[in-house]
């Protein structure tokens, strides 16, 4: 069949098992049908056939014929089995396909707690409590002028959002002219009865490349109603922000089809869903109606930009600047996002390209607290972020140094042979004792079926220091659970009877390789940091590591590995979503929204990929340090 | 002796140990022995062991990334030597490396550029986010055999197919192979931008390479 007939015909996609169908054009790929359907399937490289993510299994039909990229990741045995590549193969007729759930991005553990600490509440939303005097026949005023009126010596220069003004005659008039008026700075954003018990909360969020969380804050008390999450749902498109950018520039098309519109669309859409069962939840809890009427987000340069609908082409081409790096006050109507109909939404501002308003946020909710305490000292701060890209801060001498380090996805599962995200039956700790047994705990208890981030964390720093693998990262032979039975020699972590797959859970050579990659590129990063700031790793007073994955390894291993400088451990504070705590703060502080714009505008960039001592320190960090610590 | 210089610098390379190799150079040049001959005998053999324990698996890009770090430390060394005695390594081929337009990753394109080196071919390297252009005039300045492309990025390696296109207006598209590599590239990205030759690392490129200028 040419490639024109292909494209002229319909093709049936029957996705299993989660029962979905789609109908859709020929020349379109089975991981863009599955995408169509709203089917996530994992796809780290973005649709070009090297992760080998989104595999499938043809059930029936016929597709057509594997591409090199499938020859290099499957076996004939695969093949015969009907193991395709979603993201290249295409149908060439009805099909049904079998995903299997390595290959599904949804039912992952989500990590949303963060410390709090305590600020002082004065948001730049205000709630005017007033009576308006009805109108009578001698009271001719429009509903608008008697609210302005009424107002006029609190908000000398009020400004309506066309919203209020389109929807609020009815609402005086079912209020009974009691209501509350509800002011973003001077903008009149939202009525509400009085008479209503209603809770007014703003929506703060943090938007990251892989996870999103969301809180409703109380405004009025500064409580946490409700905090949830999910997983970012442009995942689908690409599994990095690189491959994300990739999308929209393959898909320049103008209107609604464009990759920037569909990832928009995307997160907005996850949001909207997000905020309708967090707003239920809280309205059941507390029996009183929610009025979100404000919003802070925070997410990656990238991802700030795809939600505001921000060029983000050339955030994929060197030198990888921002289209917009101030913050923004955006009308949340023009973003779709659902909260009060003149509500707006705060983006914070971001440092760089590769160090986004989350940083900004992640350093307002912990350096600036160090900042104003230790302001005429010399105290060292390092904090850092741990992710595909990990964000680094250095305070020093009331100077912020920041920069951002490519670790690559391994410590989120991915380029690891057994490698996935934190859901159920990972391996998330694992210990070698001195007797030379292995003890492993998995997520939910369940029989193992891979490892996450921080089990290939501890597995590696646990056979370092037992000795099963040399400071370059090689394995050694005396071990018995090293087999050099396959191509590559691998260590068996979890036996095939003790796992839930019934195959062993292994470390491959190739994954001790990325994990050194990974951990390198921080280490490069921290060191850079302190030769820009003129210190050294003894200097270093405090050692911050937050975001999700830095919550949940175990820092000791960390420095093991020589990923983290070796500091005494009373120095390192794991301190959980601090961008999602930083998102917080701004909500209920105008005085934090000066601080992100004053901080974003004082850091002290430091690109790393220039920078001449970069390849020798990352060289240099590849290797496992001297074994030091008990 | 200079059998035991030989084996302990072909020794270093293949341990990792950098320092090592620096040293055991500047004794062997102060010992007398000739530059060629720590290059030929001493250097070379060690890449290769490096190079052969890449290619199955044994050893990865850390020891890759220290061994290439030892070589250049020794070459550093060795070629002011090589000038004063008007020698040159007998070149196996000239090779132009950049990393595309758009992007800045260096590692992996010296890696390429080092092994290159250490099997004889006389490499150009003109760095990291390389116009389009100027790998053009550049092949047309130093007639390469072979010009190497990087790129690091899914939104950069269409840049591959820029160089490849404005070298075929240029004249040159059957004058000089053009090679492609880099994390997001793959043979099939090489066969469809009209690409010479794929490798997937730094071994596999020396081996295309030779190919290219049959040797």
């Amino acid at each position: 069949m040419t490639e024109n007939s292909q494209k002229q015909n319909r093709f049936l996609i029957e996705l299993q098992p989660i029962g979905r169908r789609i109908q859709v054009p020929g020349g379109t790929s089975l991981l863009g049908a599955a995408q169509l359907a709203g089917v996530d399937i994992t796809s780290v490289c973005g649709g070009i056939g090297i992760c080998g993510d989104c595999k499938i299994r043809l059930v029936q039909g016929e597709l057509t014929p594997p591409t090199l990229e499938e020859k290099d990741i499957f076996t004939e045995e695969q093949f015969q089995n009907g193991y395709r590549l979603a993201c290249q193969a295409y149908p060439l007729s009805d099909i049904l396909l079998e995903i299997p759930p390595e290959s599904l991005t949804s039912l992952q553990r989500l990590q949303l707690e963060s410390q709090q600490a305590e600020i002082a509440i004065e948001p730049p939303i205000q709630i005017i409590p007033i009576n308006i005097p009805a109108p009578t026949i001698t009271d001719l005023r429009s509903d608008f002028t008697r609210l302005q009126d009424e107002l006029k010596s609190i908000v000398p220069s009020m400004k309506v959002e066309y919203p209020v003004l389109a929807s609020a005659s009815p609402v005086f008039r079912k209020a009974k002219w009691n209501i509350q008026a509800i002011f973003n700075q001077d903008h009149l954003v939202s009525i509400i009865p009085t008479q209503n018990p209603t809770i007014i909360a703003g929506l703060a969020v943090d938007i990251g490349t892989t996870k999103v969380a969301a809180y409703i804050v109380d405004l009025n008390t500064g409580v946490t109603l409700v905090q949830d999450g999910l997983m970012n749902p442009q995942i689908a498109f690409g599994e990095d922000v690189i491959s994300r950018i990739s999308y929209v520039i393959n898909h320049p098309e103008n209107g609604e089809t464009s990759g920037s519109k569909v990832l928009q669309e995307r997160i907005r859409d996850g949001l909207n869903k997000l905020i309708q069962t967090m707003q239920a939840e809280i309205e059941q809890k507390f029996a009183k109606q929610l009025e979100i009427v404000d919003a802070v987000v925070v997410g990656n340069t990238a991802m700030h930009h795809l939600f505001a609908g921000f060029p983000v082409q050339q955030l994929g081409l060197s030198p990888y600047v921002p289209a917009v790096s101030e913050a923004s006050l955006i009308r949340a109507r023009e973003l779709g996002l659902n909260i009060t109909k003149g509500g707006s939404v705060y983006l914070p501002p971001n440092i760089a390209g590769y160090v986004g308003a989350d940083h900004v946020s992640m350093l307002l909710a912990t350096l600036y607290q160090y900042r104003k305490e230790l302001a005429y000292t010399n105290k060292a701060v390092v904090a850092l972020d741990i992710g595909t890209n990990t964000e680094i801060s250095l305070l020093h001498n009331r100077q912020i140094y920041s920069c951002s380090t490519a670790s690559g996805p391994a410590f989120e599962g991915a380029h690891i042979q057994d490698g996935m995200r934190a859901a159920p039956g990972a391996i998330e700790r694992v210990q070698i004792t001195k007797d030379g047994k292995i003890h492993y705990k998995t997520i939910g208890d369940q029989p193992a079926i891979g490892i996450c981030g921080s089990g290939i964390l501890d597995v590696i720093a646990e056979m370092y220091y037992a000795d099963i693998l040399d400071e370059k990262g090689a394995l050694l032979n005396h071990h018995p659970r090293v087999s050099r039975s396959g191509r590559f020699p691998e260590f068996i972590l979890a036996n095939e009877d003790e796992t839930g797959h019934h195959q062993a859970v292994v470390v491959t050579r190739r994954d001790i390789n990325e994990i050194q990659l990974a951990k390198g590129a921080i280490r490069a990063g921290i060191d850079i940091l302190l030769y820009e700031a003129g210190i050294e790793v003894g200097d270093i007073d405090e050692f911050i590591v937050a975001g999700a994955f830095g919550t949940y390894i175990n820092v000791k291993n960390a420095m093991r590995i020589g990923m983290f400088p070796i500091l005494p451990l009373d120095k390192c504070h794991q301190v959980g979503n601090a961008a999602g705590a930083g998102a917080k703060y701004m909500l209920l502080s105008k005085y934090y929204r000066e601080l992100a714009s004053k901080i974003a505008h004082e850091v002290n960039y430091i690109e790393l990929s220039n920078h001449p001592k970069f390849t020798e320190e990352f060289s240099k960090s590849l290797f496992f340090p001297i074994k030091y610590l008990p | 002796m200079s059998q035991e210089f030989f084996a302990k610098l072909t020794q270093s390379l293949i341990e990792g140990d950098p320092d090592a190799t620096s040293e055991i150079t500047q004794t062997a040049l102060a010992a007398g022995i000739e530059p060629m001959e720590i290059i030929k005998q001493g250097l070379i053999p060690g890449m290769n062991v490096v190079g052969e324990k890449f290619s199955t698996g044994e050893y990865f890009l850390p020891d890759l990334i220290i061994a290439a770090d030892g070589m250049q430390k020794a070459m550093v060394l060795l070629e002011p030597e090589l000038l004063k005695r008007h020698q040159a390594i007998e070149s196996t081929g000239i090779v132009i490396l950049g990393t595309v337009k758009g992007d800045i990753h260096e590692i992996g394109k010296s890696l390429v550029g080092t092994m290159l080196s250490a099997n004889g071919f006389k490499v150009f390297d003109l760095g990291v986010d390389v116009a389009t252009d100027t790998f053009v005039s550049k092949a047309r300045e130093l007639k390469p055999d072979i010009i190497g492309l990087s790129a690091l990025l899914t939104t950069t390696m269409v840049n591959q197919r820029e160089v490849i296109k404005a070298l075929a207006s240029a004249g040159m598209g059957d004058k000089v192979k053009v090679m492609v590599g880099g994390a997001p590239v793959t043979r099939g990205w090489a066969e469809e931008i009209g690409a010479d030759g794929y490798a997937e690392d730094a071994m596999g490129a020396v081996q295309i390479a030779r190919q290219l200028v049959g040797k």
